[in-house]
């Protein structure tokens, strides 16, 4: 029965939305695509929640942080909640 | 020479023709330093996401262009000391380019118009698959806490 209990959780495998379609391109101008790597109180999705590879989580943060300072992206979220 | 883009978020209340001088004077400033300016692209007014000195609205516009280090750093001086310029951020895009040769390219992307708005109505649909993903994850999210 325990054995049940444990696989009621089965794992789908997450996969990188990057790699699997390489026209999605990861820029800071575009705030729509990077909002989904981003919580609503606007920290961003670590790669265990999100499923992105280490290669394009790289590239995610670095975007996500060049359009926060340009105001594209909050900083800390907003407090519509 | 390297390619950069400078996006600039200026004050929304600043009148158009303030905003056309600035940008000259960034014009005059590529041109004295030998590099070559690309295009000032107008993303239009904007709601900013947090605000800057006090101001809740912003007006974009990305200048492109390619130059050398000092180049960047005269733009960014000027605009440092400019009140009306709320924020500005320089990215550098392509290192070691030919300047000419990249207009020729662009020039010649804009001849074909038809191809460019294929992939843009290529793009539209990977945006929505982006959106039915979303909520997929955050199931997940919730799922593991559960554990």
């Amino acid at each position: 029965m325990a054995v049940m209990n444990k696989r009621r959780f089965f794992h789908r495998r997450k996969v990188c939305r990057f790699c699997a379609d390489s026209k999605l391109k990861i820029v800071y101008k575009e705030p729509g695509t990077l909002k989904y790597f981003i919580t609503e109180r606007g920290k961003i999705i670590p790669r265990r929640i999100s499923g992105t590879c280490a290669k394009h989580q790289r590239l995610v943060a670095t975007e996500i942080k060049r359009a926060r300072k340009i105001a594209l992206l909050p900083y800390v979220g907003t407090s519509e909640l | 020479m390297n390619r950069y883009e400078t996006v600039t978020i200026f004050d929304a209340d600043t009148a158009e023709d303030e905003r056309k001088a600035i940008l000259e004077r960034v014009e005059t400033l590529i041109a004295g330093q030998k590099g070559t300016l690309f295009e000032f692209d107008n993303w239009g007014g904007r709601k900013l996401a947090y605000p800057i000195r006090k101001k809740k609205q912003g007006f974009y516009v990305r200048i492109d262009y390619c130059g050398g280090g000092e180049l960047v750093s005269a733009i960014e001086r000027m605009l440092l000391h400019d009140l009306r310029v709320l924020r500005f951020m320089t990215v550098r895009l392509d290192i070691d380019v030919d300047p000419d040769a990249l207009k020729a390219e662009m020039a010649q992307t804009e001849k074909e118009p038809v191809t460019e708005t294929a992939a843009a109505a290529e793009s539209k649909p990977a945006e929505t698959e982006t959106a039915e993903a979303a909520p997929e994850t955050d199931a997940e999210a919730t799922e593991s806490e559960e554990e």
